[in-house]
C-alpha cells in the first residue's frame, strides 16, 4: 500500500517518449568480417524509424541482433529495458517482426496461419478478422498462401505480427512487391501504430516512403553509422542547389547538370546565359535519395 | 513444464500439415496395406510342425551292435517312413551363445542321457515353440512305443518339460538379419517386427526431418521461435506428434498381423522408446543441416550407415562395439519377442542401455534445436 506521503505515479510527457530500443556500439563479427562495426542508436516509443543503408550494410544483422536471433559480438542491446540475448523470453511478446521473405505454412491459408499464431499468443480469434480487415485480405482469407501473390503474402506477414498488438514492430521492406494502392494501405497503417505508440523499426530502399512517413532516418554503411536524423533536417543540411540548363552549340542542343554552389560552374551558366545560346533552365529539385547516394557514396570513398 | 495450451496449437498445426500433405500419410497406408497382404497371403492350411529327435553324439561313435546305436537305428528307420520327424545328432544342431536353436515350426525330443549296460535312466528334454507344449503330443505318442519296446526295464526322467523357450531365439534372429540370410526364418512374426521397424524410422524420423527442415528452410521456424513459445515447447509439441502418429501406423500393423499383441505393453514401451529415440535422431539431423533436401540425404546415410554396421558387426568385433552403442540394435529383438509373448526379464533387462542412448541423443537433440535449429 502506498504511504499517504508518497505521490501517485504520475505519466509525464517524457515517459511515455521513453527510449524503447537503445544500442550502444554494437559489433557484430562474421568471422574477421565485420558486419556491424560500433553501432550505437536509440529509438523512442511511437517513433517510426527508418533504417537505411545499401546492400550488405548490416541492416538486416542488426535487426537479427534485436529479435534475438543472433547474438552480438560486443555491445549492448537494451529492449523495453530487458537486455538482449540474456532477457530474451520477456523481450519476445513485445515485439512483431516482418521479414523481407514470407515464412507462412505454405499449406495453410491465410486465416488458418494467422488463427495459428493468435493461438500461440493466447488473443481472441476475432483479432485475426480485424488483422485480415484491415489489410485487405478478407476474401482471399480462405485461400491457401502457396495462391497468394507476393504482395498478398506480404501483407499476411504484416496482419500476422500486428495480431497481438505488439510495443515494438520490426520490418524489413515491408513495402517491397506491394502496388500502389497496398503501399499507401501499409503506410497508413505504420503510421496509425505509430500514433498509438508502437515504435515502428523499418528498412526500406523506397527513399519515398522514408520522406512520407519516417520520423527520423539512420543511415548505416558498411556496418557503421553514418548520420542519424529527421528526414526534413537530412534535406536540409545536405540539399544541393542545381539547375538543368539546355544550350545550343553548333546547332545542337546540350544538356548540362550545374552546382550554383561551384564558383566554376556558376560562371559557366552565367556564360550560357550571356550569350543567349540557352535553350531552357530548371532548377533541380533535391530529393531524399540524393541525400542517400550522397552519403553512402562518401562512406564509400 | 510444458502449457498445455501452447502446445496443442503446434500439434494441431503438425496434424493439418500431414492431413494437407497427403504423400506421408500414403506413406504410412503403405506399410499397413503390406500387412494386410501379409495376412492375406496366409496359407489356409495349417503350416505343419515338424520335430527333431537329437541323439548324443558319442553314439555315433558305440559300437553298432550296442543298445544305443540299435535305438537311435531303430527310430531312423521308423522316421524315415514319416514326413515330419527328424532323427539327428546334436553337432547338427545350430547353436547361437550356448544355446540350441530349430527352425521356426519346429519342436525338439532331446535324448540327454541313454541307458547303457551299467544303467537304465532315459533323460529326455522336450523343446516347443510358443509356449505350447500340446504340439509335442504327437510326436511323444510316437516316440514313447518306440523306446519303451527297445528298453524293456527303463527308468525316465523327462527333464525341463515345461520350459517354453522359443525353439528359434530371437537373437539368432537378430544375427541372420544383419547377415542378410533371414529368408530361411522368415515368417510372421519377422515380418511384423520389421514392418514395426521401417513405421518407426518413416514416421518418427524420416517424417520429423522433412518437415522440420521443411519450416527451417521456409523460415517458418524462426517465426515459431519468435512467438511467446519456448524451443523445448516447439520440440515437444514435434516429437509428441510423431510418437502419436508412429503409435497410430503401428497399432494398425499390430493389428493386422498379431492382434494379441496390441495388449502387451512390454511391446508398447519398447515401440515409444525406439520412436522417441528415432525422433531425436531426426531433429539433430534436421538442427545441422540447412535445407531439406541435405537433411532428407544425411537422414538416409543414417540408415544406410547403421545397416553397414550391423552388417560388419556379425564379421569385424570392432563394429559389435559400435553396434552397442545403437538403440536400435537393442530395440528389434525386444520388438520380436514381444510380438510373441510377454517380454522375459532378461531381455527386458535391455531396455536399461537403450534408454540410456535414448535419453543420450534426446539431450543433443534439445541443445542443438535450441542453440541453432530455429535460426
Amino acid at each position: 500500500m502506498l504511504s499517504p506521503a508518497m505521490p501517485a505515479p504520475v505519466t509525464t510527457a517524457v515517459e511515455v517518449r521513453r527510449e524503447t530500443i537503445l544500442i550502444d556500439a554494437l559489433t557484430v563479427k562474421y568471422g574477421a568480417f565485420t558486419a556491424v562495426d560500433r553501432l550505437s542508436l536509440s529509438v523512442r516509443a511511437g517513433e517510426l524509424f527508418g533504417f537505411l543503408g545499401p546492400n550488405g550494410a548490416g541492416k538486416s544483422t542488426t535487426i537479427r541482433v534485436l529479435i534475438g536471433a543472433r547474438a552480438p559480438s560486443y555491445g549492448r542491446v537494451e529492449i523495453a529495458g530487458h537486455r538482449l540475448p540474456r532477457d530474451f523470453a520477456k523481450v519476445k511478446p513485445l515485439f512483431g517482426y516482418v521479414p523481407d521473405t514470407e515464412n507462412h505454412v505454405e499449406e495453410f491459408s491465410g486465416r488458418e496461419n494467422l488463427r495459428l499464431f493468435a493461438k500461440l499468443y493466447g488473443i481472441p480469434l476475432t483479432a485475426v478478422e480485424v488483422a485480415l480487415a484491415r489489410l485487405e485480405l478478407s476474401e482471399a482469407a480462405d485461400l491457401p498462401v502457396r495462391a497468394y501473390s507476393k504482395g498478398m503474402r506480404k501483407k499476411l506477414l504484416i496482419a500476422r505480427e500486428i495480431l497481438h498488438r505488439p510495443q515494438i514492430l520490426y520490418l524489413d521492406e515491408p513495402t517491397a512487391n506491394l502496388d500502389r494502392h497496398s503501399t499507401d494501405v501499409v503506410r497508413k497503417l505504420l503510421q496509425e501504430l505509430a500514433a498509438n505508440g508502437t515504435t515502428v523499426f523499418l528498412t526500406t530502399h523506397d527513399m519515398e516512403e522514408v520522406e512520407q512517413i519516417c520520423d527520423r532516418v539512420a543511415i548505416l554503411c558498411r556496418g557503421r553509422l553514418v548520420e542519424c536524423d529527421t528526414p526534413v533536417n537530412f534535406m536540409t543540411r545536405h540539399a544541393e542547389r542545381k539547375v538543368l540548363v539546355q544550350y545550343e552549340r553548333d546547332a545542337v542542343v546540350q544538356r548540362e547538370t550545374l552546382d550554383l554552389d561551384d564558383d566554376h560552374e556558376r560562371d559557366r551558366l552565367a556564360n550560357i546565359v550571356r550569350d543567349e545560346s540557352c535553350v531552357r533552365l530548371h532548377s533541380q529539385e533535391f530529393q531524399f535519395e540524393d541525400v542517400f547516394l550522397k552519403l553512402t557514396g562518401q562512406a564509400y570513398s | 513444464m510444458p502449457r498445455i495450451n501452447k502446445l496443442y496449437p503446434l500439434v494441431e498445426r503438425e496434424v493439418m500439415r500431414l492431413v494437407k500433405n497427403p504423400s506421408a500419410l500414403m506413406l504410412i497406408g503403405l506399410l499397413v496395406a503390406f500387412s494386410i497382404l501379409l495376412v492375406l497371403s496366409r496359407s489356409d492350411k495349417k503350416p505343419k510342425m515338424a520335430c527333431w529327435i537329437v541323439y548324443p553324439d558319442q553314439v555315433l561313435a558305440a559300437p553298432p551292435q550296442g543298445s544305443q546305436a540299435l535305438f537311435i537305428r531303430q527310430l531312423t528307420t521308423r522316421a524315415d517312413q514319416t514326413q515330419n520327424i527328424r532323427v539327428v545328432p546334436f553337432s547338427q544342431v545350430a547353436q547361437y551363445r550356448r544355446q540350441r536353436v530349430y527352425p521356426a515350426m519346429t519342436c525338439a525330443i532331446e535324448l540327454l542321457d541313454l541307458p547303457t549296460e551299467d544303467r537304465s535312466g532315459l533323460g529326455v528334454g522336450y523343446r516347443y515353440p510358443g509356449g505350447k507344449s500340446e504340439v509335442l503330443e504327437p510326436f511323444l505318442r510316437w516316440f514313447w512305443p518306440i523306446a519303451m519296446e527297445h528298453f524293456s526295464q527303463v527308468t525316465v526322467a523327462e527333464r525341463a518339460p515345461s520350459i517354453s523357450r522359443p525353439t528359434t531365439a530371437a537373437a539368432m534372429v537378430m544375427e541372420k538379419l544383419q547377415s542378410g540370410s533371414i529368408s530361411e526364418l522368415m515368417n510372421e512374426d519377422l515380418a511384423a517386427a520389421i514392418l514395426l521397424l521401417i513405421i518407426q524410422f518413416v514416421t518418427c524420423c524420416q517424417l520429423i526431418v522433412s518437415f522440420t527442415s521443411q519450416d527451417r528452410e521456409r523460415g517458418t521456424l524462426t517465426a515459431l521461435a519468435l512467438s511467446p513459445i519456448t524451443m523445448t515447447e516447439l520440440l515437444q509439441a514435434k516429437i509428441l506428434f510423431h510418437l502419436g502418429l508412429s503409435a497410430i501406423g503401428s497399432a494398425a500393423i499390430i493389428a493386422v498381423l498379431k492382434p494379441a499383441a496390441l495388449m502387451n505393453l512390454s511391446l508398447w514401451v519398447t515401440l515409444m522408446l525406439l520412436g522417441l529415440g528415432l525422433a531425436s535422431v531426426g531433429m539433430v539431423i534436421a538442427s545441422l543441416t540447412r535445407s531439406q533436401s541435405s537433411a532428407s540425404l544425411l537422414a538416409l546415410c543414417y540408415m544406410l550407415v547403421g545397416g553397414v554396421v550391423f552388417y560388419l558387426a556379425t564379421k569385424f568385433s570392432a563394429f559389435a562395439l559400435v553396434k552397442l552403442l545403437s538403440f536400435e540394435h537393442y530395440s528389434f529383438g525386444m520388438v520380436y519377442v514381444s510380438l510373441q509373448r510377454p517380454m522375459p526379464i532378461g531381455r527386458a533387462l535391455e531396455l536399461g542401455p537403450m534408454l540410456l542412448l535414448v535419453v543420450l541423443w534426446l539431450t543433443t537433440a534439445t541443445v542443438l534445436f535450441r542453440r541453432r535449429g530455429w535460426r
